[in-house]
Order: C-alpha cells, then sequence, then structure tokens
C-alpha cells in the first residue's frame, strides 16, 4: 500500500464514456486488465449521477487505502519509464504533485472531498467536470494499429476479411434520445471545465457538431475548455467558427510520422494532403490561440521516424503526445523489435536530445500544456521512449507471426505492401513468413 | 521529508507545516542598518544587523503568509549607504527570492516601489500569500488548471 504510488484523484473529477455508452472513471484507463468482479455500466440504464457518485465507490475506496487498481497499469508503467502519466496529469489539475506529496493533497481543495468520500465508503456528492467523451466509431480512416472500435472503415474492412464475426455496438452518440440526455445532463452541469472528444474522426461525427452548437446554446460555451483529436484528412469550416466560441480550445492532431510509411500506418490518407491540413489547423490555432499537440501512436513501425516527429514539433514550438505506450495490439508493440534495433533508435533520439541539452531540465513538467515549457517537454518525453526502447523486454517471435498474418490480410484487400515503406524490416518479416 | 504514506487514514494524522527561512545580508556603511522581520504573527527579529543572518519560522501548512521586512531609523545624511539585502527567502525549499523577487512590494519613504532584494530606504518589503502556499505555488509556477470542487 502507498499513496505515493497509488493514489489518483480522477474519480472525483473526471469521466469518460466510450464509443458504446460504457462509462469509465478513467481516460488512461487500461481496457485490458478488468478487475475482477467489476461490473461495466452504460448509459442506457445508468445515469451519469448515479455512476460517478455512488458505482465507482469501491475505486476511491482503494485509491485513498494507497491500493493498486489492475485498470491503472497504463500509467504505472508511464511513471517507470520517466513517461508523464495520465495520474500525475489529473492529480495536477487538484493541485497534487508526487514530489511533495503529503503537503500537496492537505493543500489541495479537493481535501475535504477526499475526507468525506475516505468516511462513506468512497462516495462522493460531486460530479464530474472534466469529461472524455468517444462519440463513436465513425472514421473514414483505417489506421492498421487501430480497431473496430474506434473505426467503422476498419470494422468493415475486418468483417469482410473474416477477422471479426461481428460489427461492434451500436455508437451511443448515434441514438437521438441518449445523445439530448446526455447533452441535457452536461447543460445543468454547473462545474464543467473541459470536454475532450473523441471518434472515430471526431469532425465527419454528427454528434461532434451538435454537441457544440448546443452547448453555445445553453451558454456554457464561455466557461468550458473544448478538446478533441482530427486524423487530418478532413476540415469543416462550420466546426471551426463554433469552436471560437468556446473558453479555449486544445487541437489534437493525430500523425504517426511525416516518412509516407504514414500512409501505410494511417491508410487510406495521404502524407502530402495531411501536411497541408496540418497547415491550415495550426495557422487557424495560431489565430485563435489555441493550444495544439501533435498525436501519435508509436508502433514497430513508426518508432525509427519518432526522433523526426519531435523535432519538427520542437522546430514548431507545439506539443506532442503519445498517450500511453502501445500495448494493443500487441503485435505491433514496439518491443517486438530486437534490443540492437531498439538501441539504435534510442541512440538517434538521445543524440537529438542531447544536441538541445540547454532545454533540458531537472524538473519533471506535468503540465504538458504549459506553452512556455513545450521544448523542455517534448526534450523530456523523448527521454522517456528512450528508457522504454532500452529497457522493454523482447516479446515472443510468435508476434512476428501474427503481425504478418494481420498485415498480409489487411494488404490483400488495401493492395499495398509494407515492403515499399518500410525495407528495413524485410528479413524480420520474411523471417516470419511474410 | 518524509513522504512513505501507507494510506489516506495515516495522512490525516499527519500535521505538516511549513518551513520559511530567510538569510539576511547587512550593508553597513557609518552605521549598521536597524530591522524588523515578521512573519504572520510572529517576531522574528528585531534590531541592529552588523553581520549576515538566518532566521527560520514554521507555521501551519495552510495558514495564510504574510511576510514584512521593515528597515527603520536610517540616517541617509551620516550613513547613505546603509542597506539590507535578502539574499534569499525559501518556503519549504521553493526559493522565492531571488526567483520570484517580483512578487514582493516595497513600500519607502523614497517612494520607490520598484520589487526588489535590495532594501536601501527605511520602509517595508512584503510578500503576501493569502491562500495555503502550494495553491499559490501551483499558480505562480504555471502549473496550469485548478479545479475547485
Amino acid at each position: 500500500m502507498s499513496l505515493k504510488k497509488h493514489f489518483c484523484s480522477s474519480p472525483w473529477l473526471h469521466m469518460r464514456i466510450d464509443s458504446d455508452g460504457t462509462f469509465y472513471y478513467c481516460r488512461w484507463i487500461d481496457r485490458n486488465n478488468q478487475e475482477k468482479n467489476e461490473t461495466l455500466y452504460n448509459i442506457k440504464e445508468t445515469t451519469v449521477t448515479e455512476f460517478f457518485q455512488k458505482k465507482i465507490s469501491d475505486i476511491r475506496k482503494k485509491l485513498l487505502d494507497g491500493e493498486k487498481i489492475a485498470r491503472c497499469n497504463s500509467c504505472i508503467k508511464m511513471e517507470e519509464q520517466k513517461k508523464v502519466s495520465g495520474r500525475q496529469k489529473q492529480l495536477l489539475k487538484t493541485g497534487i504533485q508526487l514530489d511533495e506529496l503529503e503537503e500537496t493533497i492537505q493543500s489541495s481543495s479537493f481535501y475535504d472531498e477526499f475526507k468525506k468520500s475516505y468516511f462513506n465508503s468512497g462516495d462522493t456528492t460531486l460530479l464530474p467536470q472534466d469529461w472524455q467523451i468517444d462519440l463513436g466509431n465513425f472514421c473514414n480512416s483505417a489506421c492498421i494499429f487501430c480497431s473496430p472500435t474506434f473505426s467503422s472503415k476498419l470494422a468493415t474492412e475486418h468483417k469482410k476479411l473474416g477477422l471479426i464475426q461481428d460489427l461492434p455496438k451500436k455508437n451511443w452518440a448515434d441514438d437521438p434520445v441518449l445523445l439530448e440526455n446526455f447533452i441535457n445532463f452536461l447543460c445543468s452541469s454547473k462545474k464543467i471545465s473541459y470536454l475532450h472528444f473523441l471518434g472515430g474522426e471526431t469532425i465527419i461525427t454528427p454528434a461532434f457538431k451538435k454537441m457544440l452548437k448546443e452547448l453555445i446554446k445553453s451558454g456554457i460555451n464561455k466557461n468550458i475548455s473544448i478538446g478533441f483529436t482530427t486524423n487530418l484528412t478532413v476540415w469543416d469550416q462550420e466546426i471551426i467558427e463554433l469552436l471560437t466560441q468556446y473558453k479555449e480550445v486544445n487541437l489534437g492532431m493525430s500523425i504517426e510520422c511525416l516518412h509516407p510509411i504514414n500512409d501505410y500506418l494511417r491508410w487510406p490518407s495521404k502524407i502530402s494532403n495531411v501536411k497541408i491540413i496540418l497547415e491550415k489547423w495550426l495557422n487557424i490555432a495560431k489565430k485563435n490561440n489555441w493550444l495544439v499537440q501533435i498525436r501519435t501512436t508509436p508502433t514497430l513501425f513508426s518508432i525509427a521516424h519518432l526522433k523526426d516527429l519531435y523535432e519538427y514539433a520542437f522546430e514548431q514550438n507545439i506539443g506532442i503526445e503519445s498517450c500511453n505506450f502501445l500495448e494493443n495490439p500487441y503485435y505491433m508493440k514496439i518491443s517486438m523489435l530486437p534490443i540492437e534495433i531498439r538501441n539504435s533508435i534510442a541512440l538517434k533520439i538521445q543524440d537529438w536530445v542531447d544536441s538541445n541539452k540547454k532545454y533540458l531540465t531537472d524538473k519533471t513538467i506535468i503540465n504538458t500544456r504549459d506553452k512556455n515549457n513545450l521544448r523542455k517537454y517534448i526534450l523530456q518525453d523523448a527521454l522517456s521512449y528512450v528508457n522504454y526502447l532500452n529497457n522493454i523486454k523482447e516479446e515472443s517471435q510468435q508476434h512476428w507471426k501474427d503481425l504478418v498474418t494481420y498485415i498480409k490480410k489487411l494488404e490483400s484487400s488495401r493492395g499495398n505492401s509494407i515492403l515499399n515503406y518500410a525495407p528495413e524490416y524485410k528479413e524480420l518479416l520474411r523471417a516470419a513468413g511474410y | 521529508m518524509h513522504q512513505n504514506t501507507k494510506n489516506f487514514y495515516e495522512l490525516l494524522d499527519i500535521k505538516k507545516k511549513i518551513s520559511l527561512s530567510f538569510l539576511i545580508n547587512p550593508v553597513v556603511s557609518t552605521l549598521p542598518p536597524n530591522i524588523k522581520v515578521n512573519v504572520n504573527e510572529y517576531s522574528l527579529y528585531t534590531g541592529i544587523v552588523t553581520e549576515k543572518i538566518l532566521l527560520k519560522q514554521d507555521i501551519t501548512l495552510l495558514d495564510s503568509i504574510d511576510i514584512k521586512i521593515q528597515l527603520y531609523d536610517k540616517n541617509y545624511n551620516i550613513s547613505s549607504d546603509t542597506a539590507i539585502i535578502i539574499e534569499s527567502l525559501k518556503i519549504n525549499n521553493f526559493e522565492i527570492i531571488p526567483n520570484w523577487t517580483q512578487l514582493a512590494t516595497y513600500e519607502n519613504d523614497h517612494n520607490n516601489t520598484q520589487p526588489s532584494n535590495y532594501l536601501g530606504f527605511n520602509g517595508t518589503w512584503t510578500l503576501e500569500i493569502l491562500e495555503p502556499f502550494y495553491r499559490w505555488k501551483h499558480k505562480i509556477t504555471g502549473q496550469g488548471w485548478l479545479l475547485e470542487p
């Protein structure tokens, strides 16, 4: 038991609704590590208030008892490699920092709420003020590391190729009654501060535009920060006009690298078009003083190009963030790469960091949105990948076979080949049956 | 600092204090400076300073903090260079001076209100922290949103 290792303030302020309407207490939750006897609750049968105040009381109690929660595994892994974790970010929103944990918990304006929960079996009377809203899987991209839960295009392809039997459950936000009820809940909440939207592709998801409009109608837009992630393949001027009416916008732009292999990974996007839309967003963001972050999901195919993406972000002075170290699909984990390749990639990143060492700082930057510290944070995040590349254990060879089986199926429908984008992987792939 | 609390129950029993420390260096001209140093209701020093002094005071964690350092009875005709330099002010090892000197106010008989750690006039240098120290620190160091329940 340890408060320092396991305590998190997230379940007192934050909630996530998944694409099928399932409620979770954290956006960083490890989906593969379900707690024993955990019951899942869905917007279709449970209210937000009931879920947040009563149904996750045992989680709050465990956190207060300093117990490890299996679902928190992603954050534990990030902290092991000195990557800023979701837990650290959520703690910071309540003024708590791990290096002065006791003092900052007791100084937090949430301290009395922790205390109330402690003496009431984990219950709270609070409501979430920081949301991640997964609107569903409606998407025009079929990234190879994505899953049918997050991409309708990939879901259709998987079904056609026999990789899945059934399409994912219906998106909760496609149900007009559920959507209206949820919007009404948000509009009646007094303390909503941040809404982060994910798709599918948010820009083309009708519920995204509807929610932006309805929140403006209700007049709460001036108190709310909006965050969302887009895949840089689509543009909607009306959405931009709507976004300008909010207090603050945090724009996440998904891109794996600036190398043509981005086309293979984020199929069927074309890097030349992606770069044009990226520039358009950067201009809009600059004009409106929005916070911009590149969102990347490094896999074994893109990790060799990560240094160039860090460099681009560094030169542009924009943020870059990968939510966590990729765990799924397991056959695209960076740890699949042999140690000598990983060490060589780590060395390149390390050399680049060293060439900018005047920006390095001893103090961990947790507020990744601080515009004054973006470059320092980029270097810090780059170093977490150096640690990860050098320290992770190599995966089973069987995973390479699973990878080859998967990409061969996709390539049969897409008419492309990994070797046209990453010839340096030829031997590894051939050895696994490619 | 002790930071291995097992659970929230243990934390309830811990009464944390905040430690303030000052390092004050006199500039002795013909006459040494006379100073008063106060933190909240505590008087840490009153009188002549002839050599560097280190002052310390603990206060309760959530108390607001009102620091006043006063230079008084300076005779500008006899000892025009008499002054004090606040070389260091730390709160729980967080360096306010020299890093955050601009957050203090300085009222004196020469109406020179430029924030400074060099006090060369009769007057009072004040640093007020009107909320729990760690919330203030969060804000001044740019740690981002600080949500209220």
